[in-house]
Formats: C-alpha cells, structure tokens, sequence
C-alpha cells in the first residue's frame, strides 16, 4: 500500500478542488486510475483521458508511483 | 535555454516580445498573438479564465522552444507566453514570436509553436457565458502523446 497526494486542474476541479491524499494497493497508475474512477464515477469519462504529472514532468504509463508523491491529474488540455 | 524566453502570467505584453526578440541579424520577425474573442461553438462568450500547471507548462514550452531550434536553427529567438487566471473580452491568452535572419524560419516555426501550443501545454480553459453558464472547454487528451 502506499499514499500520494493528487492535485486537480481544469475540468477535474468540478470533482474535487483541493490536493487530497489517496491510498492505493500497489505503485501503479493504472491502480490510482481505478481508485479514482471508483471514487468520481461522474468523472469517467474524463479520468480516462487523463494524464498524471509531478511538478516537471508527465509520468510515464509504466513508471512505478512512490510513496508520499505529490501529483497532478491532468485532463484533456485546450492552450492558446 | 539561449534566445528562448518563456513565460506564464497575468498580463501578457507583446512590446516585451517584440524587444525580446529584436536583433541585429534578425532580418525577419514572425508572431501569433491570441486573444480572447466574444464568441465559442454559437454561445456568446463573456470572458474566461485559464488554469496552468505553471511548473510543468514552463518546462514543456521550454522544451518546446528548444525543438523548434533544432528544426529551425539555433539562431532562432524565440518568446512563448501564456495568460493565467481570468481574462476578458480582446485579452491577450498567448504570444507566440519568434525571429531569424530570414523569414522561412521564422514562419514555419511559429506555426509549428502554435500547434504545439494548442495540443501539449498543460493549460485548461473555463468560458463564461452570457446567460451566466460556465464550461470547461473541451481538450485534447495528453494520455495518447506520451504512450
């Protein structure tokens, strides 16, 4: 088991607006995907296009989550 | 990061672009200047606000300006800002200026910037409407760019 703590942007933020800790079973994304989809079921449909970041960087879909991570939710993006 | 300047802020200014960007051997200057304008899909738009994962967009629209020097030159100036928070009507969401000797470099890159812009900064956009309705408008997925 480990916890991180996700940050919302954009559409996300009608969910939930403020960095909250989530545990999951196991450090993979694909773990917090479905934790999140079974927390915010109305938000399927974004939550599956999303994309999870640190400060720098987007995540890789493989790369393993760490204990205490702090990260972002990032749905789909609409620049300029 | 040379002749690159990026940037995320309230208040955008395209002189401060255009100084940037300025150059001796920079015969040609090419921009793409956004503004937000009244209307969206048939709904008269009131104003909107922009919400950015400010550490993350600086990085990728570094990363961005650093693509387009390898494309384009490395003599290429290039000044990249994006608006946060709320703007009105005619206000400036993003600037997009860039300079070579000549102006083929200048041109294309901008154009390519732009698009670049528009499909992988980590920027979302809430409109307000008219009749006092708020959205989110919809983006394109970054799930697909990265696997």
């Amino acid at each position: 088991m480990i916890t991180v703590t996700i940050s919302p942007f954009g559409h996300m933020r009608e969910f939930f607006n403020e960095p909250m800790k989530i545990t999951i079973a196991d450090q993979n994304q694909a773990t917090l995907r479905k934790t999140l989809l079974k927390q915010f079921p109305d938000a399927g449909h974004i939550i599956e296009l999303c994309v999870f970041s640190d400060e720098k960087r987007i995540l890789c879909e493989q790369e393993k989550l760490e204990e205490g991570a702090k990260l972002f939710i990032l749905p789909p993006v609409c620049g300029g | 990061m040379d002749n690159i300047k990026v940037s995320i802020k309230e208040q955008l200014s395209i002189e401060e672009a255009i100084a940037f960007t300025q150059g001796a051997q920079h015969g040609a200057q090419a921009s793409f200047i956004g503004y937000v304008r009244n209307h969206n899909e048939g709904k008269p738009v009131d104003g909107l606000t922009y919400d950015i994962h400010q550490s993350l967009a600086e990085a990728i629209l570094g990363k961005i300006a650093q693509k387009a020097q390898e494309k384009w030159g490395r003599g290429l100036k290039i000044y990249l800002a994006h608006a946060t928070g709320y703007l009105s009507i005619g206000g400036i969401a993003v600037i997009v200026m860039v300079s070579s000797a000549h102006r083929a470099e200048s041109l294309q890159a901008c154009a390519w910037i732009i698009e670049e812009i528009k499909f992988k900064a980590p920027v979302w956009k809430k409109e307000d409407y008219m009749d006092g309705q708020q959205e989110w408008t919809k983006g394109h997925s970054l799930r697909k760019r990265i696997t």
